[in-house]
């Protein structure tokens, strides 16, 4: 009997500590096997923080921050971008796919108080699902239930305190992807700070004015202090729940600064001088750098194949509703836009503008997201071929009739446009230039019209342009790029006669036959949940915007990072692809 | 009067550094007027095998130590497999001979004839050899052309501006000290509110009420007549101070006495008696001009591609790993440096010239 | 005296509701609003933008906006919101009030103490090589473009190995007490914002100071106060005292100069500064931020005038006879 009852208690022992394990961190972040634990690691920031709550502010310093001591339901991998467990340790998905039960983990906030099924809700009512939360994510939990075409919210229903059920109106492929970006906050610190009358309250709390003290994170690091414009000081998370594979809790470091300079050549000084230990470098500072750390200096420098959002690739944009009609018959024309890709020299544009550090293409996916790459565009993409260009533009009955050097329209009007393009980044004007030469070098006239960022976003915005150069990052899944893509959304700013810009609605009939074929597949992207059958959607998705051009993108900037010879756990895979999180950093001896 | 105007001139000419500064400017006015035949190359074409390339060597002897005159040789261009860095060898075996009086590409002379006459210049196809006395910018352009062209802008916006504002500025300065009460309470209430806003919220929004599609240098001018609307202000203010002393003075007071009009003691009496202090202001605002338009450039503000500029050209050297690669992007700030210094020189040998109390004495 | 003072301070009402009216079109003259940033980003719907624009009233006609922001300020002393930080304009100038206004002087202060006694110099050694020496680092001084001095300095202390390079302070001392220590940290850090500040103003004022020295050296004034006998040092105090006469103008305007006309070097150097933070401000189009700053600029103006024009008076004894 005795034994009995100490078997059962060894059983529950185990069970207990099984149930309250702590996530092991993967080898590939944690290769180093003598971490060094404690030390401050100093990252930079653009600017000062505008607020300590993801919910309440859209400004990138604050995601920054804020991406270091929040956490959701289910994480990305830093680097790879997989899917994998966060603050629930387990999930399983009911056979029709429309109910997922999560486990959470058995864990505290950094102030000591459990963390339960509880949060979770306070957060999606509040705040995720509040309409005037600023920085709210209303639209990626409201989805469209197949079953009567309306579009509803997702439910969450509490089964216990370490259990909760999200229910979904149909089967949805991004959901886990969308839940990795909605950061979990505690019911307990902030629930009594909101003013029930009036929802947009949340958007005042926990600003930059807020006690560091006040602020609870579920993170690897908390808030520790903020000198405003000049620093802000994260530290180390007692009660973070993950581990590297030989137990020492994580994180390593026992304080993560981050440095506010607004300045870009002052960041790079601050890396240079040693005061700064990870950097992302531009193309243009590469060269300078490299030679640096041949010489000697205290830093490497990391080329990688590109896996992040930024450096945003570069597009061309023909305006299909553009006010003068023989444009407008032009542009709207696929054999035109074709030829334009003949007349894109993007291995002239990659050596001379990004310093040969980019890859072609590449705008929608990135060939290092092997979930989603289709590696069939590499043969559809069209190289530079002048005079394939010239063929099509004769054919086109674009011919110069006066002998001004500049072809003409049957009309006897010059084929001229105006390509806008902002001012800042350098790189978007100097793609202009080479691609403005490349055009008139085959009898087409392009004024360039170089402004101000924020008026070039509005000219995009009402339509109200020719030809434009713009860009947009890439997410690991083209689900979250869908306002982009999609045709007839906001941002496919080339042709919004598609769109019914009052209601929101898109008006297919005004749409090509292969737009309404992208519309279509975005939509069923949108409600697929197998993998497989998702990568086939967005393959042939990938397949018509390289063949029929909507817009032409030009090139990706490749990963260039510098990361100081301090620091531990900076590796690089033989696909070159760079592993550093700040979490699983330390400082070597 | 005639005795006057030998005296200011011979006493300018005694001023050696003064005399100096003319010179330069001559010379960097000349130099701006035959700009495209002067510059070897167009301004605006790029040449890719000479991305970055650092300024020519001008060789005399070749390789066997026989007298060649001027040459310079090919280039080829290559990328460093690991820093990426461009790097250029010299195959020292060609000649390309250094000719004046060579055809190049082909530029509008005045706007008017069509021509492809250059001053000097190498034969070679840019392809293989270029002459490039002060090296070439990210798109393998000339950066000294670029620099002989940019100067129009840069050398002429500065006269103008500065003309126009302390044009305006001294005759309201001087109206304002002379006339006092409510007139001077007026338009020195009027200057104040002018001069609270400071000049960068004020040019971005003029930035933007300038329609997008005027050419590059209507643009330009219409900005910089602004700004030297806004630069009036200084002047008057001082000038009102220096009216306010003088107007007391007996010289004044006994030509009021002997019933000459106000305008003609501010026109005779008042302004020369300022004269030098307003020309002393005078260059002291050109070179303001000068750097306020590249401060404008910097912004992203002022003038843009095609059209180039000496603050426009030193925005593309504005970065560390520039100044450490290719550090010969910074010459364009000499010449600003150069212009600038020289308007100084000629102004201050002017105002010494000019003010007839100058008795240069130990005190 | 005090009459004209006070009618002075009375004038700058008016003054002031006029200043915010050009302020405030100013603003409006740029095209886009605070939300037109958020256009460009996937992540944030059209209804979320339309939202956006009317919780920060942005949809209402400017005039109504204008009339509430007034309103604001004269019922509640409330001079609006910045729409990114969500906080009351006044904190947020308040907050970088401390280390403008301590860059600001001491770069003036700097500027004069050396000005002055280089100008007088220059001006009672003309042509001697000490002359020639300050003029041409004077000349120098104001040739560079103040961002591309801050880069090249940067660029030099960096190849000479330093780590004092940016802000204010080096990472350690950033928010920690103040100790000796910090204190020579923050020496190491601000020569170079002062070097580059305060290096084209030096040259300014010197020459206008040596160009007034020579003027009223050469003038009747000086050789008839000689033919009184007085002796040489009594002569150049008289001369100096006349030459500071218009420089005292100049001083009025310079505290507002220092406190916008240094915004870019700011910038270049990461300064924790007002100027950075506003130019961000209207970049941004924080509508209350921008217009808080540009009021406070105007008020300093109005006061660095007045001020000017009490010492100008003080000064010059026949101004107060008029």
């Amino acid at each position: 009997m005795k034994r009995l009852w100490l078997v059962s208690l060894v059983c529950v022992l185990l069970t207990m500590s099984v149930v309250a394990a702590p996530f092991v961190e993967n080898e590939d972040l944690t290769s180093a096997t003598n971490p060094v634990l404690g030390g401050t690691l100093s990252l930079l920031l653009t600017d000062s923080p505008q607020s300590f709550l993801f919910y309440g502010t859209l400004d990138n310093n604050a995601y920054t921050v804020i991406g270091q001591t929040m956490t959701g339901l289910v994480e990305l991998h830093p680097v790879t971008n997989a899917i994998r467990p966060g603050l629930a340790e387990s999930w399983s998905t009911s056979a029709d796919g429309k109910e997922v039960t999560f486990k959470l983990r058995d864990i505290k906030w950094s102030d000591g108080v459990p963390f339960t099924a509880d949060d979770v809700i306070f957060t999606f009512e509040n705040f995720i699902m509040n309409t005037v939360a600023k920085g709210n994510s209303v639209d990626r939990f409201t989805i469209l239930d197949t079953t009567d075409g309306v579009k509803k919210p997702v439910k969450w229903v509490k089964v216990n305190d370490k259990t909760i059920k999200a229910v979904l109106p149909s089967p949805f492929g991004p959901f886990f992807m969308n839940l990795s970006h909605a950061y979990i906050y505690p019911k307990h610190k902030l629930e009594s700070k909101i003013d029930k009358n009036r929802q947009d309250s949340v958007n005042e709390l926990w600003l930059s004015n807020v006690s560091p003290k006040d602020i609870v994170a579920n993170g690897p690091y908390r808030i520790a202090s903020y000198v405003m414009d000049q620093k802000v000081v994260l530290e180390k998370n007692p009660h973070y729940w993950k581990v590297d594979r030989f137990g020492n809790k994580l994180p390593y470091f026992d304080k993560l600064e981050y440095l506010i300079v607004k300045d870009p050549e002052v960041r790079l000084a601050k890396f240079i001088a040693g005061e700064v230990d990870y950097l992302a470098i531009t193309a243009k500072d590469f060269p300078m750098l490299k030679s640096k750390e041949l010489a000697g200096g205290p830093f490497t420098v990391f080329k990688a194949q590109p896996t992040q959002p930024t450096p945003s690739p570069v597009h061309i944009a023909f305006n299909f509703d553009v006010t003068d009609p023989e444009l407008k018959e032009l542009f709207r024309n696929t054999e035109f836009r074709r030829a334009m890709e003949y007349l894109l020299d993007r291995g002239r544009i990659i050596d001379e503008v990004y310093n040969g550090l980019a890859i072609p293409g590449a705008g929608l996916v990135l060939p290092a997201n092997k979930a989603f790459y289709n590696a069939k565009i590499e043969k559809i993409i069209r190289p530079y071929a002048p005079n394939k260009a010239k063929e099509i533009l004769d054919k086109l009955g674009l011919k110069d009739k006066n002998k001004d050097g500049i072809r003409d329209f049957a009309s006897g009007k010059k084929v001229e446009f105006t390509l806008t393009v902002q001012s800042s980044p350098q790189d978007y004007q100097d793609v202009a230039l080479i691609f403005k030469e490349d055009l008139e070098k085959v009898g087409i006239k392009v004024n360039l019209q170089i402004l101000d960022g924020t008026l070039v976003g509005n000219m995009f915005g009402a339509g109200n342009f020719e030809a434009g150069i713009r860009a947009f990052g890439n997410q690991p899944d083209l689900e979250l790029r869908k306002a982009i893509w999609q045709p007839g959304t906001q941002l496919y700013y080339w042709h919004y006669s598609a769109l019914d810009k009052d209601n929101l609605v898109a008006i297919t009939k005004n749409m090509f036959d292969w737009e309404k074929r992208l519309y279509e597949l975005f939509d069923q992207g949108s409600i697929n949940i197998d993998p497989a059958k998702r990568k086939a959607i967005y393959d042939e998705v990938q397949e018509i915007y390289h063949d029929v051009l909507p817009v032409i993108f030009v090139s990706k900037g490749m990963n260039l990072t510098g990361a100081s010879k301090s620091l531990g756990n900076v590796t690089q895979d033989k696909e070159g692809i760079v592993f550093f999180s700040t979490y699983t950093a330390f400082r070597k001896k | 009067m005639e005795g006057t105007r030998k005296r200011v001139t011979e006493s300018f000419f005694k001023h050696k550094l003064g005399v100096f500064g003319l010179v330069v400017l001559a010379i960097l006015y000349l130099i701006i007027i035959f700009a495209d035949f002067i510059a070897p190359y167009n301004y605006t074409t790029t040449h890719r095998n000479f991305v970055y390339a650092a300024p020519s060597k001008i060789r005399f002897r070749d390789l066997e130590g026989k007298w060649r005159g001027p040459y310079i040789c090919e280039m080829t261009k290559a990328r460093d497999p690991i820093t990426y860095e461009v790097i250029f060898t010299e195959d020292l075996n060609t000649v390309v001979p250094v000719k004046f009086f060579v055809r190049g590409e082909e530029y509008k002379f005045l706007g008017i004839w069509t021509t492809n006459l250059h001053l000097f210049g190498v034969e070679e196809s840019p392809d293989k050899a270029m002459l490039l006395l002060f090296g070439a910018d990210r798109f393998g352009r000339d950066l000294f052309s670029r620099i002989v062209v940019g100067g129009r802008v840069s050398m002429t916006v500065g006269l103008l501006g500065t003309f126009l504002s302390v044009f305006i500025g001294a005759i309201i300065g001087s109206l304002s000290g002379y006339y006092g009460g409510r007139i001077d309470i007026l338009i020195q209430r009027f200057i104040e509110l002018l001069r609270s806003f400071p000049r960068i919220p004020l040019w971005l929004a003029l930035a933007v009420i300038v329609p997008p599609n005027w050419p590059s240098t209507w643009v330009y001018f219409g900005i910089v007549t602004v700004l030297s609307l806004i630069g009036w202000m200084g002047v008057a203010r001082v000038m009102r101070g220096l009216v306010l002393s003088l107007k007391e003075k007996e010289f004044v007071l006994a030509a009021k006495v002997m019933g000459v009009s106000d305008m003609k003691i501010i026109r005779k009496h008042l302004i020369p008696n300022t004269l030098s202090y307003l020309i002393v202001v005078s260059t002291l605002s050109i070179p303001g001009m000068i750097l306020g338009e590249s401060s404008i450039s910097f912004l992203g503000l002022g003038i843009k591609e095609p059209m180039t500029s000496w603050g426009l050209l030193l925005k593309q050297a504005q970065s560390l790993s520039e100044l450490e690669s290719h550090p010969w992007l910074m010459i364009p700030g000499i010449f600003i440096m150069i212009a600038v210094l020289s308007f100084n020189f000629v102004g201050d040998a002017l105002r010494d010239a000019v003010d007839p109390y100058r008795t240069v004495e130990k005190l | 005296m005090w009459a004209f003072i006070i009618r002075r301070i009375l004038i700058m009402i008016p003054m002031m509701i006029l200043a915010s009216i050009i302020c405030f079109v100013i603003i409006e003259l740029q095209p886009g609003d605070f939300v037109s940033q958020y256009l460009d980003n996937p992540r944030i719907s059209p209804e979320q933008i339309r939202l956006l624009r009317e919780q920060l009233a942005l949809d209402k006609p400017a005039i109504t906006r204008y009339f509430m922001w007034v309103k604001g300020i004269v019922t509640k002393g409330d001079f609006g919101y910045s729409f990114a930080y969500q906080r009351p304009v006044g904190d947020l100038i308040w907050e970088r009030m401390g280390w403008t206004v301590i860059i600001a002087l001491v770069t003036i202060a700097l500027q004069w103490v050396l000005a002055v006694p280089m100008g007088i110099y220059s001006a009672l050694h003309p042509y001697s090589p000490g002359d020639y020496v300050m003029t041409f680092t004077g000349f120098l001084g104001i040739s560079i473009p103040d961002f591309f001095f801050a880069l090249i300095l940067m660029f030099f202390m960096l190849k000479m190995g330093s780590t004092s390079v940016g802000g204010l302070f080096s990472t350690q001392f950033i928010g920690a007490p103040w100790t000796w220590a910090k204190f020579l940290d923050l020496l190491k850090h601000l020569w170079m914002p002062l070097v580059v500040v305060g290096v084209s103003g030096l040259a300014g004022l010197m020459r206008v100071m040596r160009g007034n020295m020579l003027d009223i050296i050469g003038s009747p004034f000086i050789t008839s106060l000689r033919a009184y006998g007085l002796d040489e040092k009594t002569v150049r105090r008289h001369a100096i005292k006349n030459a500071l006469n218009p420089m005292v103008s100049i001083a009025g305007s310079e505290l507002p100069n220092v406190f916008s006309g240094t915004i870019i070097t700011a910038i270049v150097l990461n300064l924790p500064t007002m100027g950075p933070f506003f130019y961000n401000a209207l970049l941004n189009h924080d509508q209350y931020l921008v217009m808080a700053f540009l009021m406070f600029i105007a008020l300093i103006t109005q006061i660095g005038n007045l001020l000017a024009d009490i010492a100008l008076a003080l000064l010059d004894p026949r101004i107060r006879m008029s």
